[in-house]
């Protein structure tokens, strides 16, 4: 190990101390250390968006194809080179919000865009991609020779049916209506209760993961460190 | 009562103290805690198990810092069990601060690679090399003979030039050899560079040598033309050789896995890429054209993908299904945070999902299928505990509550 590893080391220590500190109660350190998380993540949106977006997307693919186009003349290569200036309008027409309602009306455009597309794709991935396949996939055999498969399927089938019922808010939910719907509030609880079990569990891994670094990255390492050095 | 009251009402910072305690008592004096491997993480290993060699994972990195714990273990298991089975890994992500963590686990899962199999690569490397040598004494042993045949005193000193290129060549190598657990993909260039030196060195020096001899005898030439020719062909047998057992025991960028890097918009890109990879991705994260990396040959869209594995803290993973998987039938694994995982269940079930990890359990429970003992597996221990902390501290709670509800209502009768 290295010293620029271990004073990295050294730094995400602290910064991972500072986080923790929260646990006790709000201070500056923790405050300094959430700002400069936020600062650091923003800076490399900032860097990722200029090379791997403005340079990448833009920048490199009109120069390519404005280089095919001065060595062959081909028109294709001209309109891939200047049909760039569209979406490359339309983002910096996003940055208009900056200078006030004059000229800030601007960025709807972009957003009416970005929200066109969004919505276009979105509806037809999530019929085509989400519900009808979910549908589909509650299409099941109430019998077979599988006791054990027979019970799976049933209770996927109750479930469904009885959760549906319980978003259908056209009636009240007295009656038959009422007992169905109940039952689904229960399934509807037992998911609740999984996903609680699965968010805590991804929350203790997270302090494992910051325990595990403090313990042998940071202590044992700068140990380690310091004896190699001896 | 006041006990009770307190039950129900333990101060959070004693909780977390306690936390910190169960976490890292097991932690430092390891226990061990046996667990299944469930059928979510039993399907993904089998998805991948499964795959011919030379096959592409595209990996998509969709976590970031606050999921590392969970997600890295998991992107570093699949990555060993990757390379184990000579697949080859395309990375790319949709959130910027996430790649870089992806970028390191597949290059960590290279070089551990790399590392197990450093003995037999050189091994090959000194193969190849006695190989080159007992043709090299042989080209020597023809100079020899053809200058002791026609007495000509000069060719001595020509054989030192070429004994010179000859060391120097193979100390190229080997000091690129030395380098290329750091640099595979500048040893790679440097070999190749060091061959094509020689070539063109060894070209100049017969050039010399011919010119010279030729007027004087034109037999002694033909010999020596015949000896080249023959050592030529040894030097290219040496450098597939080299390259042979380069593509045998190591994974190198380029080659066995590339970074594409981050592109915004994630749902146009990924149905564009039914159509062609390059449409978005012509350059890698280095800025390297993407038909230059000899990886990417022939992979241009999902039909060249085998799996498609997202890493992901949030609904990434249904969204690669929602357009990849309905749209374009590529099979899809998941490796996501525990928060994310009751959310697939029904696309396991419907069939949408080969399989998926959950949380550091089913990174645990992966390493255990691939026979790795990683952070996941040496951090299960501490999670268990964990749990029973909380379940005892759920049953506290609820009985405190239950009794001094009991109370209260003896009291008002």
């Amino acid at each position: 190990m290295n010293f620029s590893t271990i004073l990295g080391i050294w730094i995400a220590a602290t910064l991972t101390i500072a986080i923790l500190s929260f646990l006790y109660r709000d201070n500056p350190l923790y405050k300094f250390a959430e700002h400069l998380y936020v600062g650091v993540s923003v800076a490399y949106w900032v860097i990722y968006a200029a090379k791997f977006t403005m340079e990448q997307m833009v920048v490199n693919v009109f120069a390519d194809n404005w280089r095919v186009f001065l060595e062959t003349g081909s028109a294709t290569a001209f309109l891939e080179a200047w049909i760039l200036v569209i979406p490359t309008a339309l983002g910096f027409l996003m940055l208009t919000r900056w200078f006030g309602p004059r000229v800030g009306w601007l960025s709807r455009w972009p957003i009416a865009f970005t929200i066109g597309l969004g919505a276009g794709l979105g509806i037809t991935g999530s019929i085509q991609g989400i519900l009808l396949p979910q549908v589909q996939a509650t299409f099941l055999p109430l019998w077979t020779p599988d006791l054990w498969q027979v019970v799976a399927n049933l209770l996927l089938f109750v479930g469904v049916i009885s959760t549906i019922i319980y978003f259908y808010f056209s009636r009240p939910h007295k009656g038959l209506l009422g007992g169905v719907s109940r039952v689904g509030i229960t399934f509807i609880m037992v998911s609740f209760g999984a996903a609680f079990g699965y968010t805590v569990m991804s929350r203790v891994s997270l302090l494992i993961g910051r325990l595990y670094f403090l313990v042998y990255d940071w202590i044992v390492g700068t140990v380690d460190f310091f004896k190699a050095l001896l | 009562m006041k006990f009770l009251k307190w039950l129900t009402n333990i101060d959070r910072r004693i909780i977390f103290l306690l936390m910190i305690g169960v976490v890292l008592v097991p932690m430092l004096f390891t226990i061990p805690i046996p667990f299944e491997v469930g059928e979510p993480v039993r399907k993904a290993f089998n998805a991948i198990d499964t795959l011919k060699p030379g096959s592409v994972i595209m990996f998509s990195v969709d976590y970031d810092a606050t999921s590392y714990p969970e997600c890295q273990p998991m992107i570093v298991a699949i990555t060993n069990h990757a390379f184990r089975k000579d697949l080859r890994i395309i990375l790319l992500g949709h959130i910027p601060t996430g790649l870089p963590l992806g970028q390191e686990a597949v290059e960590r899962g290279a070089a551990e690679y790399n590392q197990n199999h450093e003995a037999e690569y050189q091994q090959a490397v000194e193969h190849a090399g006695e190989e080159l040598d007992k043709y090299t004494a042989g080209y020597q042993e023809a100079l020899k003979t053809a200058a002791a045949e026609f007495n000509q005193e000069y060719t001595l000193q020509h054989q030192e030039t070429l004994d010179s290129l000859v060391f120097h060549y193979l100390e190229e190598v080997d000091s690129a050899a030395i380098k290329f657990q750091k640099h595979i993909f500048e040893y790679w260039k440097a070999v190749q560079y060091a061959g094509e030196e020689f070539n063109r060195h060894a070209a100049e020096y017969q050039k010399i040598l011919k010119g010279d001899v030729r007027e004087q005898n034109p037999g002694y030439v033909r010999i020596l033309e015949r000896a080249a020719a023959e050592y030529n062909k040894h030097i290219t047998e040496y450098q597939e050789a080299l390259e042979h057992a380069a593509d045998q025991y190591l994974k190198r960028y380029g080659i066995d896995f590339v970074n594409l890097g981050y592109r915004p918009g994630m749902v146009p890109i990924i149905v564009g890429m039914g159509r062609e990879i390059r449409d978005f991705y012509r350059q890698d994260y280095q800025n390297i054209n993407v038909d230059s990396l000899p990886m990417m040959v022939g992979v241009h869209n999902y039909d060249d993908v085998a799996i498609l594995a997202s890493f992901a803290h949030g609904i990434q993973v249904e969204t690669w299904i929602a357009f990849a998987g309905a749209r374009f039938g590529q099979q899809i694994i998941g490796g996501v945070t525990g928060v994310v995982a009751p959310d697939l269940y029904p696309y396991l079930q419907s069939g949408q999902l080969a399989g998926f990890l959950g949380g550091l359990k089913g990174a645990s429970e992966y390493e255990s299928l691939i026979e790795r003992k990683g952070l996941a597996t040496r951090g299960m221990p501490a999670q268990s505990t964990a749990h029973i902390l909380v379940i005892i501290l759920i049953v506290i709670g609820s009985i405190a509550e239950f009794a001094m509800d009991l109370a209260e209502r003896r009291r008002r009768r």
